[in-house]
């Protein structure tokens, strides 16, 4: 414009440059480029603005995290975290440990917003899933009580929390990156 | 205390979200319009959108769709402007929605204001 930006409209500009920072740059770059044009258009309709009618004009443009939060449901990004995602590292330590562990690392992955529903059902299923699978073996297999070996085989799918946790693991490394 | 169906925050506002694009297309159907005219005609109406800004993301996804299409045109006063225009695609889009959502708002009509006539 004529080079005598407001400084607000800089650091809101900045924010909004934040806010987005997960979403793809060339769509993010467009995004900001028309908002950036949008406010450039109303005060050049209020050439004798103030400061409080500059606020004003940002106001209505919105929060800078709300339009991020739009561009992600517009372009089916999910929410990233950043830092250490301490809710997901936990549920993964409980999920590796046979019963109770695995029951509260189950309860904070559904609690989490990091892992999608998808994702989170998948984990789910591998424990249950192979419980229920080895113990069809062991009935199948025509004995009434359990020998050695199916005992075994039933108490190694208790374990199967781990490649849970390693699953879920890989796609929060993929999720907070 | 008010009472609410479970969800029916999120339902309206995705019912918002869903349909405001559809908005977008209409305002576009007779006329091309530049960002800042398209937001102020939609903010004009109460209940449509909740803040300016928020119309972008959409206008991108829009145009990444190849419902609509840009192009830059001088302004009378200030910089060029990124002018809107309705592709092909876009028309036809519209013509299957309005068809459809006349449909659903006579039947949910029918119900909602007091019983079949």
């Amino acid at each position: 414009m004529n080079g005598t930006r407001h400084r607000e409209v800089g650091e809101y500009l900045r924010r909004l440059q934040r806010s987005m920072k997960d979403l793809p740059a060339e769509r993010r770059d467009e995004i900001i480029a028309e908002i950036e044009e949008h406010i450039d258009e109303d005060l050049a309709g209020q050439p004798t603005a103030t400061d409080a009618d500059v606020r004003n004009v940002l106001e209505r443009v919105g929060d800078p995290d709300e339009i991020a939060a739009e561009a992600r449901e517009r372009f089916g990004v999910r929410a990233t975290t950043f830092g250490t995602p301490w809710l997901e590292v936990i549920a993964l330590v409980f999920l590796v440990i046979p019963f109770l562990g695995w029951i509260v690392g189950m309860v904070l992955v559904w609690v989490s917003q990091v892992w999608t529903t998808r994702e989170k059902v998948m984990a789910t299923v591998i424990v249950p899933g192979g419980v229920i699978a080895s113990s069809l073996l062991t009935i199948g297999s025509g004995r009434g009580s359990l020998g050695p070996s199916e005992a075994a085989v039933l108490s190694i799918t208790l374990f199967l929390g781990i490649p849970a946790a390693l699953y879920l693991g890989i796609r929060l490394r993929a999720a907070t990156r | 205390m008010r009472y609410m169906v479970a969800g029916q925050d999120r339902l309206l506002t995705q019912m918002r979200r869903g349909t405001l694009e559809y908005c977008v297309l209409a305002l576009l159907r007779q006329e091309e319009r530049y960002g800042f005219d398209l937001v102020r005609a939609l903010g004009s109406v109460d209940g449509m959108v909740t803040s300016e800004g928020t119309i972008y993301p959409l206008l991108s996804r829009l145009r990444r769709d190849g419902l609509v299409s840009t192009t830059w045109e001088e302004s009378p006063t200030g910089p060029p402007r990124r002018y809107y225009r309705l592709t092909p695609k876009g028309h036809k889009a519209l013509g299957e929605f309005v068809q459809e959502w006349q449909r659903f708002r006579d039947a949910v009509d029918r119900f909602v204001e007091g019983g079949e006539r």
